[in-house]
């Protein structure tokens, strides 16, 4: 009896131990979305509640469009979040406000021109990104000063380039990625749902992405495995200038005009919205839809502030602190996951 | 023999990069500038740079502890507006700058708690914290304006046995840092920096170590602003908003190692300095107005690389040792 009785002891954990892993590792996808899909639902109410017309389409699209633009942003922050090593880019405002401002020199009278200043914006930012990946992974520059002086150094460019006057016109085409497709889904809005899909199924399921979360979770067993850890710490940065110029353009747009410093905000509202989304700041672990639904949290949290006719300083305050709390529970949650 | 040990025991000091920048700054300077040695010419521009030489000193004790705050600048414009409105209320100079130091030394406590007992990751913390105080600052005073008493101005700007006072501000937070630096305390704090769970299990206190460094670097944030202040003699709710980061640039250059536990912030000291003479010296040359953030930038990049790789250049040799 018990010699047959054995062998199924022993598989039957196994099995359910790998079903726990898998069931594990969905779980754990779910409880990243947690905390900022709580968060939401809080604050939509408390939106409805606190401003009239909260709901309303318009400002529902509105909301969405914002949204979309620091989404997008959280795209090239997580990248490099995602890539480990303690990855921070802090010059995706400052190369987001050198599109912004470079870019619309292009005429863009029809849609294939706006789509040759897309390629050039990405190509600017690449350009920028790919400086700041060899300084930080070839010279060892610590992320965090390199991107920063780097941001500085993008500034004082594109002010050399416009003499301090930024590009009066924006075209009409560009404006027109604020259509809308259906209420309250805009173009700008459909354009980063399909980005982010695409990066997410990229990081989730392409060889690319499954390299850049093992780098970031263990350079150095990454590094054994084969992987060019360099180049793809290199490649991380090289995305996130890219992505930052793109995100600059269509700031243009979505603003109609241009200002000097209009991307600098989006730097640290970024890093905000990725951290809101889940991404570990040490590497490895993170998602471009999480990251998205962080940005969400943010945009419709200035939203309601800001219907609520607050002055800047108690709007900054209330801020503030809610990130501190955000940012608190989302650590609880995955120390107790841990 | 005797010489080149000590040569060598000199280029290894981790402060030797931005030596050697501020002493190539300090000699291009006096070239391009008339009197660059004159006493006047030398107290303004102490004068000047020591609010950035005081969140630098912050910046460092921070950084070398394992963390990192950038929220220091804000801070400061928190602690310059709260400075002037307090003495617009009739406050007795000393009594409003007692205040203000304790306000800043508190809101650097607060940080310290949040990171040491919340375990918020300090980058995230400091960055929310900056958004408070730069909203604080902002309801303080909306607008720049205001004034303060003379005699404070008068006294920042005068001398004291030929040395000027802000020398003396700068000194005061060298001091503590010196002194903390070589208690048992101060060792344990480079210890926590190498490594927070090591130096935990071995029976540091990280906890009041973290909340005594956070407050160490406000209350640096508050001297800070006490320079701003009697330097423009007015309130600005964005005075220092650059300054953190500016500061932060500083201690890495000055050899501070952004992985914490290496570096002193004698270093971040001459780094500031040199960032001081970089300004001088790109005003001084005349560049035209949209090329000089460039310059300064590219300047910058070029000092930072020096002094990560003379950084890992003593790391291999200590390493092969």
């Amino acid at each position: 009896m018990r010699t047959l009785r054995e062998p199924k002891k022993e598989a039957l954990p196994e099995r359910k131990e790998k079903e726990a892993g898998r069931k594990r590792e969905s779980s754990g996808k779910w409880k990243m979305f947690l905390p900022s899909v709580i968060a939401i639902i809080i604050l939509v109410i408390a939106g409805q509640i606190l401003a009239n017309g909260f709901l309303s389409i318009k400002n529902i699209g509105s909301i969405l469009m914002t949204a979309s633009l620091l989404a997008l942003m959280s795209v090239a922050q997580n990248t490099v979040m995602i890539s480990g090593d303690s990855g921070i880019d802090l010059s995706v405002g400052a190369i987001a406000s050198m599109t912004a401002l470079i870019c619309p020199m292009i005429p863009m009278a029809n849609s294939g021109m706006v789509a040759a200043g897309a390629v050039a914006a990405v190509m600017l930012g690449a350009a920028v990104g790919l400086i700041n990946g060899v300084g930080i992974k070839l010279v060892k520059i610590p992320s965090m000063i390199m991107t920063l002086i780097m941001s500085s150094t993008v500034s004082g460019i594109t002010m050399v380039i416009t003499k301090g006057q930024p590009a009066a016109h924006i075209s009409e085409a560009l404006k027109g990625i604020s259509d809308v497709i259906i209420q309250p889904i805009r173009l700008l809005t459909l354009i980063v749902l399909i980005i982010l899909i695409l990066a997410e199924l990229v990081l989730t399921r392409a060889p690319f992405g499954r390299k850049l979360r093992i780098t970031g979770d263990n350079p150095n067993a990454a590094a054994i495995c084969g992987i060019q850890i360099t180049g793809i710490g290199i490649a991380a940065y090289v995305i996130s200038g890219a992505v930052a110029g793109l995100t600059g353009l269509f700031l243009a747009g979505y603003a109609g005009s241009t200002t000097m410093t209009m991307g600098e905000s989006y730097t640290l509202l970024s890093v905000a919205a990725v951290a809101i989304g889940g991404t570990n700041l040490a590497g490895g672990k993170g998602s471009y839809l999480a990251g998205a639904l962080g940005a969400l949290v943010l945009v419709i949290l200035n939203s309601i502030l800001q219907a609520l006719n607050m002055e800047q300083g108690v709007r900054s305050v209330i801020q503030g602190l809610l990130l501190v709390f955000i940012v608190f529970i989302n650590t609880k949650s995955t120390m107790t996951e841990k | 023999m005797k010489t080149g040990n000590k040569w060598r025991r000199i280029t290894k000091w981790t402060a030797f990069p931005a030596l050697l920048l501020l002493l190539v700054s300090l000699v291009i300077n006096s070239f391009v500038t008339n009197n660059a040695w004159s006493p006047l010419i030398l107290s303004s521009f102490l004068n000047t740079n020591t609010m950035i030489i005081c969140i630098c000193i912050g910046s460092s004790a921070v950084i070398i502890s394992g963390g990192i705050d950038i929220s220091l600048g804000s801070l400061v414009s928190m602690c310059n507006v709260l400075l002037v409105s307090l003495m617009m209320h009739g406050m007795p100079g000393y009594m409003a700058v007692l205040i203000m130091l304790a306000v800043s030394a508190a809101a650097g406590a607060v940080n310290g708690i949040l990171i040491a007992f919340l375990k918020v990751t300090p980058l995230l913390t400091t960055f929310a914290m900056s958004t408070v105080f730069a909203g604080v600052a902002l309801i303080i005073m909306n607008s720049p304006g205001g004034s303060i008493a003379e005699e404070l101005t008068d006294l920042y700007y005068s001398t004291l046995a030929g040395i000027p006072m802000t020398a003396f501000i700068i000194l005061i937070l060298f001091a503590i840092w010196k002194i903390f630096k070589n208690t048992p305390a101060g060792i344990q704090l480079y210890a926590m920096g190498e490594n927070e769970n090591k130096s935990y299990l071995s029976g540091v206190n990280t906890k009041a170590l973290q909340v005594f460094v956070y407050s160490f670097a406000g209350l640096c944030a508050g001297f800070g602003a006490l320079a701003v202040t009697c330097m423009i003699g007015a309130g600005d709710p964005l005075v220092g908003s650059t300054a953190g980061m500016t500061a932060i640039s500083a201690a890495v250059i000055g050899g501070v190692s952004l992985a914490g536990g290496r570096g002193d912030i004698t270093g971040g000291i001459f780094a500031s300095l040199f960032l001081g003479f970089l300004t001088n010296l790109i005003v001084a040359l005349r560049f035209d107005a949209y090329s000089q953030q460039m310059l300064k930038a590219v300047i910058l990049l070029a000092g930072v690389v020096l002094a990560v790789l003379v950084g890992r250049e003593n790391m291999k040799k200590k390493g092969g040792k």
